[in-house]
């Protein structure tokens, strides 16, 4: 008899841990795509939202839910009339891939597909985009796929609205290089018969403001005659150095030199601790930047340093010193 | 006289009084007083942002714009020059371009733009008919014309290009190298990434760093490298960084360099990974500090059992060690190491030394007890 209950005790204690573990799977079954269920931070944007307006770039961004591997991302515009020839742009927190338009939907495919985590942050862009054809309030069904393909997660994205009345603003910033000098002549009056006449300097101020990506580079050159004079027999006042690579110390007179200093760019090595070097006809560089200078000018300064003893002839030396700076918008 | 003949004739006289004056500061240069002598004078060039699509055999237009942010007129002359690209971004404007000369038009003479002005200048592009799609660039200089005369005499000009875009699929091949080391103490460590194009046309690249971290972060964090455009033959080395959440880790860098393949619709990814250990000099400052204490602690914690023994009382009269004392404490293993007949040995020699310092004695007689 004791046995009997107990068996039935038994009985009922499996069908309970049976039936608490098909909830649990079952649970767990209804969970993915309960997980699944919503991409987070939806954003869709039009570089034009003027209807049939051409190579318009959609952009999408998104932050995966569920950790899966992600082979296609499709993005379902509705509405009709989207067309063109999408290229990609850029793509982060996927893997490379390529492109395809069908009627509504721009599918991407991940060429390697490979886990996404989630939380990972997802951006698309593709140029080359024509808007549809009539105005109206328009929306983007993103979803994520398996390979199978299964859906990984989905969300529709806020709305865009395409007119044809409203005003489209398009911002397009130029790539854009303002250079400034300071002075653009400088009169010398050199006297050897007192040091602080005989050894003379001409500063010049340089600013460079730049929205280039790569930055700049600035090269100076002057006359292939260097400093001379037009009087008979065209004396001339010796170059310190025959370039920026035989720069040195300043060796007084007779000679002719620059040196370089500045903030924000870099200066080149060769007129550090305030060495000179001789300007060259064919140019050399002198400073340079590797990437946009913002809000703020570079400063170069360039000290154009004559010295003379009675050596020199008492007539009249020029030069011209051509400041050339070139952007890198690459 | 006549009083309009006179007022004429003073007009002339002034008049060639002032010309006299003008002409003669202007031809001496030379007493100019020292100094500066020109005025400051900014310029600015823009292009578009975007390259310009124009097919083989077209012609088109893109425009430019010259200005002028300065408070005076400035004239300048705008002239094709070859643009030479290097690594790292860097680009030098001179000399010509065979491809481009005589296919684009620069304005014949010089332009002057007025004070906080600009000019939209238009080059005309014709192409040629056979060319292959790649990224094509015009270069040309933007060159002020003196406006003062002094000894020395500056001249800020800017060189730029026009960036052109002949469409259609092209061959592009990057290849890419990361430089990491595998250990670094450090706050966080910066790795070298090296992008080469080695293929026959420009391409645009971009790229993210994920960097995750064990301990720490298993989900990667995301680095972007925006778009940047690689000439052919032509590299790049930009630095990217990663940073450990724990003190030491070990961090995993994965580096995606993307481009476009054969055409715009498709991408190609490399990816480099790394990994290094990295030692915030934090946990080596902590790890300092814990090897001080624990020395500390050991010295005064021996320190404390010295002090804490029960000390022996010192005896009032010391023994004082004999021959007999000594050689008792002698191990007795050393006593057997010695040789037997090394104890006879040493006392023939005693009786040998006894017998030369009393030679009264024979050599052979024994020593006397009372001795």
């Amino acid at each position: 008899m004791l046995h009997a209950v107990m068996r039935t005790k038994l009985r009922a204690g499996v069908v309970a841990l049976a039936l608490v573990f098909a909830w649990v799977l079952a649970s767990a079954y209804q969970a993915a795509p309960a997980g699944a269920a919503a991409l987070t931070n939806v954003s869709w944007s039009v570089s034009n939202n003027q209807v049939s307006a051409t190579n318009v770039t959609y952009a999408f961004s998104f932050t995966a839910a569920t950790t899966g591997t992600i082979k296609t991302i499709t993005m379902a515009v509705s509405g009709a009339g989207l067309a063109g020839a999408p290229a990609i742009a850029r793509n982060f927190g996927v893997g490379a891939g390529s492109v395809a338009i069908a009627g509504q939907t721009i599918t991407y495919t991940v060429t390697a597909a490979v886990a996404v985590s989630a939380g990972i942050p997802i951006y698309l862009e593709f140029s080359g985009l024509t808007n549809s054809g009539t105005a109206g309030s328009y929306t983007t069904v993103i979803t994520t796929k398996t390979a199978a393909p299964a859906t990984i997660d989905t969300a529709t994205s806020p709305a865009v609205t395409l007119a044809a009345s409203n005003t489209a603003v398009t911002v397009s910033v130029a790539k854009s290089l303002t250079f400034t000098i300071n002075n653009t002549a400088f009169e010398l009056d050199l006297d050897p018969s007192l040091p602080a006449l005989a050894d003379q300097t001409s500063n010049v101020g340089l600013t460079v403001q730049t929205n280039a990506h790569s930055g700049y580079t600035l090269t100076v050159a002057d006359n292939a005659t260097g400093l001379q004079s037009a009087a008979t027999g065209n004396p001339t006042i010796a170059r310190v150095s025959t370039g920026k690579a035989t720069s040195l110390a300043w060796p007084g007179a007779p000679n002719y030199g620059y040196t370089v200093t500045g903030t924000g760019a870099t200066i080149d090595g060769a007129f550090n601790g305030t060495k000179y070097a001789g300007y060259v006809g064919a140019g050399e560089q002198i400073a340079s930047r590797a990437n946009a200078t913002g809000g703020t000018a570079d400063t170069v300064t360039i000290a154009n340093r004559v010295a003379i003893d009675y050596t020199a002839p008492a007539v009249i030396y020029t030069d011209t010193i051509t400041y050339t700076v070139t952007p890198n918008y690459t | 006289m006549h009083p309009r003949t006179f007022t004429a004739r003073a007009c002339r006289n002034a008049a060639s009084l002032a010309a006299i004056i003008a002409i003669l500061a202007g031809a001496v240069p030379a007493l100019a007083a020292p100094g500066p002598v020109g005025n400051r004078r900014p310029i600015a060039v823009s292009v578009p942002s975007e390259a310009a699509p124009l097919d083989p055999g077209a012609t088109g237009t893109i425009p430019i714009r010259v200005v002028n942010p300065g408070s005076t007129p400035v004239t300048v002359r705008l002239t094709g020059q070859g643009v030479r690209f290097g690594d790292d971004g860097r680009v030098t404007i001179s000399g010509s371009d065979p491809m481009w000369d005589g296919r684009i038009d620069f304005p014949a003479s010089p332009i002057t733009i007025a004070a906080q002005s600009y000019r939209r200048v238009g080059l005309t592009v014709h192409m040629p008919a056979r060319i292959d799609p790649d990224f094509y660039f015009v270069g040309f200089l933007v060159t002020p014309l003196p406006n003062a005369a002094g000894n020395l005499t500056y001249i800020n000009q800017i060189g730029s290009y026009i960036t052109i875009n002949v469409p259609g699929p092209r061959t592009r091949t990057l290849v890419a190298d990361l430089h990491l080391p595998s250990f670094a103490i450090s706050s966080g460590v910066d790795a070298k990434l090296h992008v080469h194009n080695v293929g026959k046309a420009a391409a645009m690249y971009w790229g993210e760093n994920d960097t995750t971290a064990t301990p720490g972060s298993s989900k990667p964090r995301q680095g972007l490298l925006d778009r940047s455009l690689l000439p052919a033959g032509r590299s790049r080395t930009v630095v990217v960084e990663a940073k450990p959440s724990f003190l030491i880790a070990m961090v995993t860098m994965h580096v995606h360099i993307f481009y476009p393949g054969r055409t715009d619709a498709a991408t190609t990814e490399i990816v480099l990974t790394k990994h290094v250990l990295v030692v915030q000099p934090t946990a080596l400052v902590l790890f300092g500090g814990i090897l001080i204490a624990a020395c500390i602690w050991y010295a005064h914690r021996r320190r404390k059992r010295r002090t804490q023994r029960p000390t022996r009382p010192r005896p009032r009269h010391p023994a004082k060690p004999t021959r007999n004392d000594a050689r008792k404490r002698r191990s007795p293993s050393r006593r057997r190491r010695v040789p037997a007949h090394a104890d006879a040995a040493v006392r023939v020699d005693r009786l040998l030394a006894q017998a030369r310092a009393n030679p009264k004695r024979t050599a052979r007689s024994r020593p006397h007890p009372a001795d």
